[in-house]
């Protein structure tokens, strides 16, 4: 408050249009007036695009005419403009610190669409609230970190690959971690690719074995990410390499031992129709190219037991005593490709996959067809093996179903399905092919002409699901049930085989590496992005980025696009050396503090040093803190002040919303990662909900003090909502814990001092959640809705008591 | 925001408005449609997810009209929608906002329509449209019955045709004979029981349908000039083999499934254990005593749910169904699932009896929970017990309805059964594999829907009729 009188105040206000975004139902003009009689605000003006280049200009003549020390800009979310004018800022001249964001667009003008009186007076609120912070801003310096020039890829897929070539091609030095014996993914099942039917596995299998010689590349396969510490530029990952019980560099690939190898079992790789032994090579060209003994099928060491296979080996590869070991990497960046699985039809129980022998997959199919599966590349069907006359495929299987599977559209199947038909056709052209389908999605380069192709060759297609697949168990053909739309006919048509072309869907254990690496994902499962359109590869944790189906369902092409895309991305992070990070670490006045060490417990990171014993104050470790706050909460002195998310300055945002109406309104603490964003994601989709709320953005849910709270309550507000990112999903480890902690504390207090503990509500609300938060606030509304007028009074007067 | 939806809105028809909601989300993928027993039967005039076409354009007009009296309720499509849209229940809805708005007008088209393609259209019509959810009583039935103006026309008066053979006269069989004797064919149904009607007469509670109504319907068939034999069983009094050499060109099976499963543990004997058509039988035919105080039902279909509310009318206190996994996986139906809890009927998840206590008369049974493994054949998780979670509940009357299966001993072995007993066929023909012989109904799928037989019923018919022609050319 000192810094306040020596330095004169003048405050910049802009209120953004967004074209009609904002200005649709957010009265700008009358905004950037109310702005205007704001205490110490100097400018105050509305403008049709604050980001654009004029829009910018502007600020900084401001600045320099009008001797500008505050700028707060009223547009849409900091999380995704704060750095634009933050550099604008900087480059008039200004601390970039000294900026203030007011999120009108998202968490206002899209969220309130119908209602432009109302959210007209909010967007004043949320720009009071922005003043208010402004005013109190102080100037900071950001601290540098060095970056690792090592990256670390997680999947083996044809978009992992491409991520790792890229980045070893720059020099950087590349871990591939596949879960798998062999990298390749699904590209190295399938057998030709769409829209222009070349080889699969002849077009991968170079890269996969330039991958596997490339000096800058480690490639660690049968391998599983286990734990992720550090932050952007010095990661710490620990890696489980499980023992392969083969020597990878003795191994030539010779096949002896597996001749000799009497365990048979189904070959994961051909989707169980084909056979491998206990000791077996994936498929021909597996890279690494070395055999696995799979110990769970494996009869043992011991020459009575088995041992075959040891005596048959020349090379003296096979190791029985071989451990799983577990290697500690430090790294700069990490690519995440985990990739996809397919959608197993078994509960679309009308369609009868594993009850009639005939009924196989798209991915069965690819093995079927594939010259190395295990027909040779004879399509048979699985029944008799005969070379089926009539074949149906069946779209959409598992996937835009809201009940079943998933309700996305997968992407790729519509046009996996076109190839599918001409690789049949090219080999027995009087094949009677059938297509049952909902829409065909042929929306990419080539693809139109290929699916053109396929008509033109006589494939027939039918709009319309099939409704039942029947087996005639006389001859093992399928009766398919289906409605032609067009015309309103049912058809019941017989087929020797029919093919589900399954979805895709994210890898199954797509949550653990969520959890590693604090990831959101989309209510579809795939890893959100941090911005769907400006920063597509990049994940909302720094450093980290996504290549390939990890993010999406997606074709091969754009996969491999998106791969080099996130290898640059983590290539200019590693090319600068160095980042920088955003100052807004704790500070702990020694004067102040009493070194109890309660900041030290709670910190998730462990970057408080103080000795309780002999009373030497707590001190912060700058280059460790990730100024979550939560230290700041719990200090019972005010010793801690969170740079740039003080408690003055939250204090002043919660004053400036409870001048007027406090009645009304809902305050909401958001964390930066999730709820904010989910805020923000709710705005996005337009999700409607009341206009109470007003949010206050923290880093963490943990800086939430109970003060915090308090201070509402007594300013007059109806409810207050604490929210954060879902238990064990917390950016800051588990600080969200310290929230759970500290609001059933709350909960108890108001309990005791006869305060409707309903009133506070927590709530966990990801990135992707937008209708949850919007529900949450629906809820408060009923809520709030029923706190009377004496009953907030009452509050305040036992408060202040 | 559509038009239709935005006129709703400001109407206040919620509920309305509600379906016209879920009409818009309507895919048209013709899932619904395909397996549709009444766009088998109507295929000129029905076609689901073409009402919902309609209400989404025009909602008066779609009210008004006569294709949302259609659905027959069979559940058939509703597992499989996409969209997750209960179309049996949008339907019921649409009824009842259109029987306030517009009164029965359109009912008694459908009526028409229905006796027009079936002669038991009374049984059809109580059986499958639960008239009472649309709070028609006796009276306003007896009225929409009386006023039929259609009539079920043969193309050919006398049977001159061949002569065929039908085993079982339940709705199979009863509209297979029908269909046939509509081409001119000798028709001769055979019934094991002293009375014809096969579920119709035996298991749909008195209180849905009385038996006088059953026998007039069958009087009415009859009088189409078929020949109903009771009380003659094949196998038994007339062995199946000699049908054919009684004349008959055709068989049909029709014989349903009436085996019901057994659990197979201690103390099933009991007197006061039941089997499900045990107690169906003995409800019906009133030899059934006020049930007592408190009883059980294990198993987790319809027939189970059907049984749970029986029994409450019939004066049970209270009323709870044992099923052994989880609400997930519960074959009952969502609509009868739905109407038991109502009831208060209280479904007991992920339990699994292992005996039933009691000397001379039932007292409790000892159960164990339950936990889901991994996924068998059918897609539904497996369950198995928990391991001394044993418990036991009180009970002084048990019905066993863990399923029906069809009883095919009197069969010669060119008739292939399936793996789970049922009879297997040419989906297309329903012919068996033997040769002129055809089947229809429970006997091909276990226990389904009378909606469901009655398609499978005209599918053999035109089998039939397709061998019968070829066999003449011959
Ligand atoms: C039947 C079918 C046919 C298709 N046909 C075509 C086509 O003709 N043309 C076309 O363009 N596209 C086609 N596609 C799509 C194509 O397969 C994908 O676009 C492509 O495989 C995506 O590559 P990816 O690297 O992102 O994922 P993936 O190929 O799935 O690779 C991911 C890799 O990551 C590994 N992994 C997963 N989790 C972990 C973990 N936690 N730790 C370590 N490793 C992990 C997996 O084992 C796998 O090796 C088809 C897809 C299917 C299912
Ligand atoms: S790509 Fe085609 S088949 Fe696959 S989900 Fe989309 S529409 Fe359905
Ligand atoms: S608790 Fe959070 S803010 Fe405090 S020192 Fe630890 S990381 Fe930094
Ligand atoms: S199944 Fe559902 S989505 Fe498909 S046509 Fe029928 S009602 Fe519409
Ligand atoms: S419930 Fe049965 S009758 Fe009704 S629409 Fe669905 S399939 Fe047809």
């Amino acid at each position: 408050m000192e810094t306040n009188q020596k330095e004169e105040l003048r405050i910049g206000v802009y209120v953004c249009h967004c074209g009609l975004n904002i200005a649709g139902s957010v009265d700008c003009v009358a905004v950037a007036e109310y702005a205007n009689t704001l205490q110490d605000v100097v400018v105050s003006v509305d403008n049709k695009y604050t980001c654009s280049d004029p829009g910018q200009e502007q600020i900084k003549q401001d600045i320099k005419e009008h001797k500008l020390n505050r700028i707060v800009v009223a547009s849409c979310t900091p999380r995704l403009h704060e750095p634009t004018f933050r550099n604008t800022c900087a480059e008039a001249g200004l601390n970039p610190y000294l900026f203030e964001m007011a999120n009108i667009r998202d968490h206002c003008s899209w969220v309130h669409l119908h209602d432009k009186k109302n959210a007209t007076e909010k967007a004043k609120d949320l720009v009071k609230m922005a003043v208010a912070r402004a005013r109190l801003l102080q100037p900071q310096i950001e601290a540098e970190v060095p970056v690792t020039k090592r990256a670390l890829i997680i999947g083996g897929g044809v978009a992992g690959i491409q991520s790792a070539l890229d980045l070893a091609d720059q020099n950087y030095q590349v871990y591939l971690v596949e879960k798998e014996p062999s990298i390749g993914g699904k590209m190295a099942q399938i057998d030709k690719t769409f829209p222009t039917m070349d080889c699969s596995i002849c077009i991968l299998a170079p890269k996969m074995s330039e991958a596997g010689r490339h000096p800058n590349i480690t490639i660690l396969t049968n391998s599983l990410v286990q734990d992720v510490t550090g932050y952007v530029g010095n990661f710490n990952v620990k890696v489980l390499k499980k023992a392969r019980y083969v020597n990878e560099k003795e191994c030539t690939a010779c096949g002896d031992c597996t001749e000799v190898c009497p365990v048979v079992r189904p070959n994961e790789f051909d989707v169980g129709l084909a056979i491998r032994k206990a000791i077996y090579t994936p498929f021909a060209q597996a890279v690494p190219s070395a055999y696995i003994i799979n110990m769970d099928d494996c009869l043992g060491d011991v020459p009575i037991a088995c041992n075959k296979c040891v005596e048959k080996c020349e090379k003296q590869a096979i190791n029985f005593d071989m451990q799983d070991e577990i290697l500690e990497l430090e790294v700069g960046t990490i690519i995440v490709a985990t990739g996809i699985d397919v959608y197993d039809p078994t509960e679309y129980t009308e369609y009868g996959y594993r009850r009639f022998e005939n009924v196989i997959t798209s991915l069965e199919f690819e093995r079927l067809i594939n010259a190395g599966g295990p027909s040779g590349g004879h399509l048979i069907r699985p029944s008799d093996k005969e070379i089926p006359k009539k074949v149906a495929f069946v779209q959409c299987v598992g996937s835009r179903c809201t009940t079943r599977g998933n309700p996305y559209c997968s992407n790729v199947c519509c046009m996996n399905t076109i190839k599918d038909s001409l690789l049949i056709k090219e080999h027995w052209p009087n094949t009677d092919i059938e297509i049952f389908y909902l829409d065909i999605r042929a929306y990419g380069k080539g693809f139109e002409d290929l699916y053109q192709r396929s008509r033109d060759e006589g494939v027939k297609y039918f709009r319309g699901l099939p409704a039942e697949i029947i087996e005639n168990p006389m001859n093992n053909n399928l009766v398919v049930v289906a409605e032609n739309t067009n015309t309103g006919e049912i058809m019941e048509h017989e087929f020797d085989l029919v093919v589900l072309s399954v979805g895709i869907q994210p890898t199954k254990d797509s949550d653990v590496i969520q959890r590693l690496l604090t990831l959101s994902r989309t209510k579809d499962g795939f890893f959100m992005e941090s911005h769907p359109k400006l920063k597509p590869v990049d994940a909302p944790t720094q450093g980290v980025f996504f290549a390939g189906c990890a993010e999406g369902p997606k074709d091969i092409k754009d996969s491999v696009t998106q791969a080099s895309a996130a290898a640059s991305r983590a290539g200019i992070l590693m090319n600068a050396g160095k980042i920088r990070v955003e100052a807004i670490t704790s500070k702990i006045d020694p004067d102040l503090c009493n070194s109890c060490g309660r900041c030290a417990k709670v910190c998730p990171y462990h970057a408080i040093q103080v000795d309780v014993k002999n009373k030497v104050p707590a001190e912060t470790i700058e280059a460790a803190c990730a100024g979550c706050g939560t230290c700041g909460a719990e200090c019972p002195k005010g010793a801690i002040t969170m740079q740039h998310f003080t408690d003055e300055q939250i204090y002043a945002q919660i004053d400036a919303l409870t001048q007027e109406n406090a009645h009304e309104k809902i305050v909401a603490f958001c964390c930066n990662w999730c709820s904010y964003a989910g805020a923000d994601f709710a705005g996005v989709s337009r999700i409607q909900y009341p206009p109470n709320v007003r949010i206050i953005r923290t880093m963490c849910s943990g800086r939430v003090s109970e003060d915090f709270v308090l201070r509402a309550f007594k300013r007059g507000v109806a409810a207050v909502l604490v929210a954060g990112c879902h238990l064990n999903d917390c950016h800051y480890i588990d600080a969200n814990y310290q929230t759970k902690k500290r609001v059933e504390r709350l909960w108890k207090k108001l309990d005791k001092i006869g305060i409707n503990k309903e009133r506070l509500q927590l709530a966990w609300v990801s990135a992707a959640e937008g209708e949850k938060f919007a529900e949450t606030i629906r809820k408060m509304k009923g809520i709030i809705d029923k706190v009377t007028q004496a009953e907030i009074e009452k509050t305040v007067e036992v408060l202040e008591r | 925001m559509s038009k239709a939806e935005f006129k709703y809105e400001n109407q206040g028809n919620g509920e309305l408005q509600d379906l016209i909601k879920q009409a818009f989300t309507c895919l048209a993928c013709g899932k619904c449609s395909g397996g549709c027993p009444m766009v088998y039967l109507f295929p000129e005039q029905y076609n689901p997810h073409k009402v919902l076409d309609k209400l989404v354009e025009n909602p008066e007009e779609a009210l008004a009209s006569k294709e949302i009296w259609f659905c027959a309720s069979c559940y058939k499509c509703h597992n499989k929608c996409p969209q997750g849209i209960e179309l049996p229940e949008v339907f019921l809805k649409l009824r009842r906002i259109a029987l306030k708005q517009n009164g029965m007008g359109n009912l008694r088209v459908l009526i028409d329509d229905l006796h027009g393609r079936i002669p038991f259209y009374k049984l059809f019509f109580r059986v499958c449209y639960h008239p009472e959810k649309i709070h028609l009583g006796k009276v306003e039935l007896d009225s929409l019955f009386e006023k039929s103006a259609s009539e079920y026309k043969l193309e050919q008066i006398p049977s001159t045709r061949e002569k065929i053979a039908i085993i079982g006269s339940g709705p199979a069989g009863l509209f297979a004979a029908c269909e046939l004797r509509r081409k001119g064919y000798q028709v001769t149904v055979f019934e094991s029981r002293q009375k014809a009607g096969g579920m119709f007469q035996l298991t749909i509670p008195e209180f849905r349908l009385e038996s006088e109504i059953v026998d007039q319907n069958i009087d009415l068939v009859k009088s189409l000039g078929i020949e109903i034999k009771t009380n003659v069983r094949i196998g038994k009094d007339i062995l199946f083999n000699t049908l054919f050499e009684d004349g008959f060109q055709s068989v049909f099976i029709a014989s349903g499934a009436h085996r019901c499963l057994h659990l197979n543990i201690e103390g099933e004997n009991l007197p006061q254990v039941m089997t499900s058509l045990e107690f169906l039988e003995a409800s019906k035919s009133g030899i059934l005593k006020a049930v007592k105080n408190k009883f059980v039902v294990i198993g987790g279909g319809n027939t189970a749910m059907e049984i749970a509310t029986s029994a409450l009318r019939y004066g049970a206190k209270e009323v709870c169904v044992l099923y052994r996994r989880s609400k997930d996986e519960i074959p009952a139906d969502i609509n009868e699932l739905r109407e038991v809890e109502e009831h208060g009927v209280k479904i007991h998840y992920q339990v699994s009896p292992l005996r039933f206590i009691g000397d001379e008369k039932l007292r409790g049974i000892e159960c164990i929970k339950m936990e889901l493994g991994h996924p068998d054949l059918s897609g539904r998780r497996r369950p198995v017990p928990i391991k001394a979670s044993n418990f036991i509940i009180n009970a002084d009357m048990a019905v066993v309805a863990i399923g029906e299966k069809p009883d095919l001993g009197y069969l010669p072995d060119e008739v292939k059964l399936n793996k789970n007993g049922t009879i297997s066929i040419n989906p297309l023909s329903m012919e068996t594999s033997m040769k002129g012989v055809f089947a229809g109904g429970d006997v091909i799928w276990g226990s389904a829907s009378v909606a469901e037989a009655i398609m499978a019923a005209g599918r053999a018919v035109d089998g039939m009729d397709q061998y019968l022609i070829e066999k003449r050319k011959a």
